[in-house]
């Protein structure tokens, strides 16, 4: 078992990830039961540059879990033309 | 002349001034050098002694730096070519110098006298130089050679070079940078210790814990920061919609152009908790934009005038629910206009805190839909003044449909009597689900054992502040009395400030709802005590407790016996006996002011409610930071948690 999952956006761009990572987020969790589990692949629909965003901040979070309670964490920045978009998207994650 | 420049009280500072004190070079750094040279031409105070150079030098400069604090345009570090210009100011500072010099020679007059070495710690700070002089450590002169106390190297010494108190010498320019190097870092580190324990605190206070932020509030933080230049908010879900209505409302940031993003057709219900920048016409755009509303909830709503209303009668045929707070613009007359106009039909109606409701606009409503209402709240209604008026509202409403009643802070205390609510709960009792009485005070126990014990079988939530005539007695009576009627228990009881109840009451309270209580607030009921708390929390099969049971049920069976004085005061020794509760649903306990409880009571409550998640214990000073804490419980209102 492979411990890295792939997640690819509607324009095809790709991005390897720890499984571990991916399952901060409950619906990518929950995809490994299923067929994606098999293959490790998981088609999501939305644009690159969203997806590129919500890896970002899966690794930001997989980094600074343990340290928020110290409060010493830098800010996530996402850029401002996508809050929109991506705050549909997180929703959809649920992170 | 001599200048001494001791000065007890500090004015305004100069820059230059403020930055000679943070380069270490003050009041008693040239003190210093003043008695260095006292010691070495050995001459009495009065004495006029031409002093070296170098401190000639210094004297002026300090004069200088005393000038431009009091005339502020000369700050100008004084170079000792311009004498003309010194004298000046010399001249001007005279009398202020002969003061402080005066000051200065009684003090080390003062400091001879005394003249034992360990000086008392109240003394003037600077005794311990004067100890280190007559020590015989000897003080150099700038420009001179020193070797460095730290790394012992040979230096020169400058005005910046740093005296180092506790070990009597100069510190070199290495040493020294060393040394603010590491200031510095202590002072940033205090910082962030400081942003620390402010953001702990902080987050306390929102009843939440630190953590990693969730991308969905990273991104609502976005949006909100650049509200303005949103055109639409798209398909976000309504959840978020809310959430962003709601931050923005306790941001204040609702205005007429962000109330507009929130406004779509297919709406049912809407929601603004902060209406207060939000003008008229832009209110009136809610009817037009949600024709389809049925539920609406503005607060802070100073802006809605008599036209809106207008507006809404006729454009929101659906409305049954509606909630205002603060309407205070629509008059009386304009409230009864709309609820006589055809298009209202209110099953819901809340209102609170504006004067202009009155005796009229009540009757008034309660003629329209008094047999529709399903929720009736009424709150701060200073119009509302007429006890008759109240007392007629049980014979409008329809029997048994009412499931909201919220009578709270009415505009003088004699309005909401026991039989008011008596009467009320006699006809709709029996749906009632939530009933709030906030700030009735001139209810009695009366209200609870002929009122809501008799006619309530539903109720889950009981909200009673500040109702503080309600008796210990009563209160137990009442709630042993409740299981009959109601078996199921209550979920959210509020009893703030409800000062007459105690051990007993809360008692038999928790035996007929711990089962099912979520939230529960015993805020300043200081009547509780300790022991009541360890034996609800102590299992009954502990032998402390049997044989206490033992002892109260003995002292029950021969109460007659206790003649002599003796065992009277043995059977006050005996406290009551309460049995074991358990809570297996509570999530939110205040216990604020109730001062019985202490660290080992809190650490009872963790272990035995196991949901618990917040618990308050505001003014509980015997709760510190030593109590030992269930993860995933919040404690809130320590005086220890506070930055």
């Amino acid at each position: 078992m492979s411990n890295y999952v792939t997640l690819v956006s509607a324009d095809n761009h790709k991005f390897i990830i720890l499984k571990e990572v991916a399952s901060i987020s409950s619906m990518l969790r929950s995809t490994q039961g299923f067929e994606e589990g098999k293959t490790g692949k998981i088609n999501l629909d939305m644009d690159g540059d969203i997806l590129e965003c919500i890896v970002d901040y899966l690794y930001y979070h997989f980094k600074y879990k343990d340290e928020a309670v110290t409060g010493n964490i830098p800010e996530f920045n996402i850029p401002t033309h996508l809050a929109l978009e991506l705050l549909v998207k997180a929703d959809y994650l649920d992170i | 002349m001599p200048r001494n420049t001791s000065s007890g009280v500090r004015g305004p500072n100069s820059a230059l001034t403020e930055f000679l004190r943070n380069e270490g070079i003050t009041e008693n750094f040239n003190r210093r050098r003043q008695e260095v040279v006292a010691a070495e031409t050995d001459t009495s105070e009065a004495e006029v002694t031409p002093a070296p150079a170098s401190a000639r030098t210094r004297t002026r400069t300090r004069t200088r730096a005393r000038a431009s604090t009091r005339t502020r345009s000369r700050a100008t570090i004084g170079d000792d070519d311009d004498d003309d210009d010194d004298d000046e100011e010399e001249e001007e500072d005279e009398e202020i110098t002969q003061i402080k010099e005066a000051a200065k020679r009684k003090r080390r007059a003062a400091a001879k006298r005394r003249n034992s070495p360990s000086e008392s710690s109240d003394s003037d700070f600077d005794l311990s130089d004067e100890d280190a002089l007559a020590n015989g450590s000897k003080f150099k002169k700038f420009g001179e050679e020193d070797e460095c106390v730290d790394c012992e190297s040979t230096f020169l010494i400058t005005v910046y070079s740093r005296y180092d108190k506790d070990r009597k010498g100069y510190l070199c320019e290495t040493c020294n940078e060393e040394l603010k190097k590491r200031e510095r870092n202590a002072r940033r580190n205090q910082l962030n210790a400081r942003k620390k324990r402010k953001k702990m605190a902080s987050a306390l206070l929102d009843k939440t814990e630190v953590k990693v932020p969730s991308l969905q509030d990273i991104c609502i933080k976005r949006i909100t920061q650049n509200i303005e230049d949103v055109d639409v908010l798209g398909d976000i879900g309504q959840a978020n919609l809310n959430k962003i209505s709601k931050i923005l409302s306790r941001n204040r940031s609702l205005n007429n152009s962000t109330i507009s993003l929130f406004l779509n057709p297919g709406l049912k219900s809407l929601e603004f908790w902060d209406c207060s920048n939000v003008d008229s016409d832009s209110l009136n755009k809610i009817a037009s934009y949600c024709p389809g509303l049925e539920s609406l909830t503005l607060f802070m709503c100073g802006h809605l005038h008599n036209d809106n209303l207008k507006y809404y009668s006729t454009n929101l045929c659906n409305l049954k629910e509606l909630s205002l707070n603060g309407p205070f613009l629509i008059s009386d007359i304009m409230w009864q206009d709309y609820f006589e106009s055809p298009g209202t039909n209110l099953s819901m109606f809340e209102i609170r805190n504006t004067h202009r409701f009155g005796n009229d606009s009540l009757i008034c409503l309660l003629e329209n839909f008094g047999k529709e209402l399903t929720s009736l709240k009424l709150s701060r209604l200073d119009g509302l003044n007429s006890a008759a008026i109240y007392e007629l509202i049980p014979h409008y409403l329809e029997t048994n449909s009412l499931i909201s009643l919220e009578l709270s802070y009415p505009t003088s205390e004699d309005l909401i009597t026991d039989e008011l609510l008596i009467n009320i709960l006699s006809v709709t009792g029996e749906t009632i689900t939530n009933l709030n009485v906030d700030g009735c005070i001139n209810l009695t126990d009366k209200f609870l054992l002929e009122g809501v014990c008799k006619f309530c079988p539903n109720l889950t939530s009981l909200s009673m502040k500040l109702v503080d005539q309600v008796t210990n007695e009563g209160f137990a009576k009442a709630f042993t009395d409740y299981k009959e009627v109601n078996s199921s228990g209550l979920t959210e009881v509020a009893l703030t400030k409800c000062t007459g109840l105690g051990d007993e009451a809360i008692y038999s309270l928790l035996s007929h709802s711990s089962h099912t209580l979520l939230e529960l607030n015993l805020n300043s009921i200081h009547k509780i005590t300790r022991h009541f708390w360890l034996q609800i929390f102590t299992d009954d099969y502990n032998a402390s407790k049997k044989a206490l049971k033992e002892a109260v049920e003995q002292e029950e069976l021969q109460p007659q016996n206790n003649e002599n004085d003796d065992d009277e005061e043995v059977s006050q020794n005996i406290q009551k006996y309460f049995a074991e509760i358990k809570f297996p649903l509570l999530t939110t306990l205040d216990v604020g002011f109730v001062r019985s409880v202490d660290n080992e009571i809190l650490e009872l409550v963790g272990e035995k409610c196991s949901k618990l998640k917040i618990l308050e214990v505001y003014g509980n000073n015997k709760c510190t930071s030593r109590a030992k804490i269930r993860e995933g419980l919040l404690v809130i209102g320590r005086q220890s948690d506070c930055i």
